[in-house]
């Protein structure tokens, strides 16, 4: 068992199966060896570590993609629809939680989750105008009103005419 | 204070990584909303990635010449993504356009279009032109980078090796003509047209390259001849003769390198034929594997395709030619008697038929419907075809109509073009360009989209 604490000062322990989904705690534990010392966690907090326990455990005894160029070619030729079920069942959450489970994922290096995160961003903008980008994500506008028309025009060929 | 996260708070990688997963209109989308995402849509690895998801995987036919992804910019990889999905989702409606023509009015006997669709050679009598297509959509130029000549006033024949995009061979086009030179190019820009091989006398007249063997047409000479094979890479005199039966075969119409054979097409029949050894001197006869006959005769002009875009990797140059092994049927399409277009097709054999059929090519030909578009009633037979490795391609009938293979549709009106024997029309399946020679002289550059 391993035993991890939060930013707010959670205790989880886990099985080491579990949580070493984590590239980043595999690698801490096969420096440091068998221990009863906890790891702290200091940039996730309790709510985003149960969250991302949970999918550790859902998925399991599942093989860890190798780090090796052919499976990220692999990785990268993924079409943005396929997220499992589940996987789409736990991502659903609100706007705040997806991208605490995005930064944690890519914190504790879990290719798979950050994959599932990064493609339901991607599935939130399907379809929508850039001013419905906009105010779904807060992003600012700083473009002038001048080079807004000229990525417009840009942009132009690629459309339907 | 609490942080919250938001997606203009992540990082840049996570962000790429984003993108990466997003499909084109997506990130064209995300590209309008601040500078950040405008920068971070113009990122290599987003369009190295969604350039292989894209059109790679999907094996669209890549545009413009095949190279190494990472001697590509973004903005290149970028222009030929989008260019490679525009054909396909407009393809079938696509107009021809005409986005430059060549200033001079000098008649062209033949035109081709490198594959790759950037450059041109023209052929005016015994003088062979080069041409680079070049600038942005919009606005393109066309350079005069090249040309070369025949040592004797015959008119010149240009063939190109479909695979090795960037190898050509010039010949005399005059069956009959005692001055035989070939010679064989790259298509290199520094030296321009650079000599690889040059034969000054060979058997015959020039009918096609393929990787390391030129092929000569010799059904000319009275012992009713064959195609005779050199090997360039060697430089070799020897040849390899790969015969024909003049009352059985008919005329020669065209070669194609197929699942490791080579496949010569004649009026009345497919003869199949091993790669040859080419002997470094005198002659070896070459034994065919197998013989097709056509259920009707066919005429001129043919053109072939195994229906699997050949497209590119990222890795060696072999790699990049292990699709066309892959392949498991070729069409044919060529003039029919009736003057539409004959369509048959070799099909790999399965795997309990195999049995009563040499091994070494385990196909057989099939005779698909004749193809008799509407609008050639009026006209004469197909006069042209040309056919990517994709299966994209165009019939011209009558000098007059282009005719795209899959719609039957007229895309383009051509003007009548002079008497002779050349292609007066090329075309390029990955960039969606046409080359034309005009009957008054000069030719156009148009883009199907």
């Amino acid at each position: 068992m391993v035993h991890l604490v939060t930013s707010d000062n959670v205790e989880f322990v886990v099985d080491k199966e579990v949580v070493e989904r984590s590239v980043l705690i595999k690698n801490m534990l096969e420096d440091v060896g068998e221990t009863d010392q906890s790891i702290p966690l200091a940039n996730v907090s309790s709510a985003v570590l149960r969250k991302v326990i949970e999918y550790c455990e859902h998925h399991r005894g599942e093989p860890l993609p190798s780090a090796d160029a052919d499976q990220n070619q692999d990785e990268t030729r993924k079409r943005t629809t396929d997220i499992s079920e589940w996987d789409q069942k736990f991502i659903t959450v609100d706007q705040e939680m997806l991208f605490e489970i995005i930064l944690a994922a890519n914190y504790l290096d879990i290719k798979s989750l950050l994959d599932v995160g990064c493609k339901t961003v991607a599935n939130m903008i399907k379809g929508k105008t850039p001013d419905e980008i906009r105010r779904l994500f807060n992003i600012v506008n700083d473009f002038t009103p001048e080079e807004e028309a000229q990525i417009k025009k840009e942009n132009e060929w690629a459309e339907d005419r | 204070m609490h942080y919250t996260p938001s997606l203009d708070g992540l990082a840049d990688d996570i962000l790429i990584q984003i993108l990466q997963v997003s499909s084109v209109r997506e990130i064209l989308t995300l590209r309008c909303t601040s500078k950040r995402f405008y920068s971070l849509s113009k990122v290599y690895c987003v369009w190295y990635a969604v350039f292989c998801t894209e059109v790679l995987a999907r094996r669209l036919p890549p545009p413009g010449p095949s190279c190494s992804l990472s001697a590509l910019s973004s903005a290149d990889l970028e222009y030929r993504t989008l260019l490679a999905l525009a054909l396909e989702r407009r393809w079938s409606q696509s107009k021809a356009n005409v986005i430059v023509s060549s200033g001079e009015r000098e008649i062209v006997d033949q035109i081709v279009l490198v594959p790759g669709g950037m450059q041109v050679l023209t052929v005016h009598g015994n003088k062979v032109m080069w041409w680079l297509i070049s600038g942005k959509p919009g606005s393109h130029e066309l350079h005069n980078i090249g040309a070369w000549s025949l040592p004797s006033d015959d008119t010149c024949i240009v063939v190109k090796d479909m695979e090795r995009q960037g190898i050509i061979a010039i010949g005399s086009r005059d069956k009959d003509s005692p001055n035989r030179h070939a010679t064989v190019f790259s298509l290199s820009l520094k030296p321009a047209l650079n000599k690889l091989c040059d034969y000054s006398l060979v058997p015959g007249t020039i009918a096609g390259i393929s990787r390391h063997l030129l092929f000569l047409d010799t059904t000319s000479q009275q012992d009713g001849g064959g195609l005779e094979v050199l090997d360039w890479h060697a430089k070799t005199e020897g040849t390899a003769l790969l015969p024909r039966i003049p009352e059985l075969f008919g005329a020669f119409l065209g070669l194609v390198h197929f699942s490791d054979h080579i496949l010569v097409t004649w009026e009345a029949c497919i003869s199949v034929f091993p790669v040859p050894n080419v002997p470094a001197k005198g002659r070896t006869v070459v034994a065919h594997t197998k013989i097709f006959m056509f259920y009707e005769q066919i005429s001129s002009p043919i053109a072939f395709t195994a229906c699997v875009s050949r497209g590119w990797s990222d890795a060696d140059a072999d790699a990049m030619y292990a699709t066309s092994q892959e392949a498991h049927s070729l069409t044919l399409a060529t003039r029919g008697k009736s003057g539409g277009i004959s369509l048959s097709m070799l099909i790999l054999l399965g795997d309990d038929e195999g049995g009563k059929y040499p091994s070494s090519f385990p196909y057989r030909l099939l005779r698909l419907s004749t193809v008799v578009p509407n609008v050639i009633q009026d006209l004469g037979g197909c006069m042209q075809i040309c056919l990517g490795s994709s299966g994209r391609g165009l019939f011209v009938y009558d000098g007059k109509f282009g005719p795209e293979f899959e719609t039957e549709r007229v895309v383009y009106e051509i003007e009548p073009v002079g008497v002779g024997g050349g292609d007066k029309i090329d075309f390029d399946e990955g960039m969606g360009r046409l080359v034309v020679a005009k009957g008054s002289g000069g030719f156009d550059v148009m883009q199907l989209l």
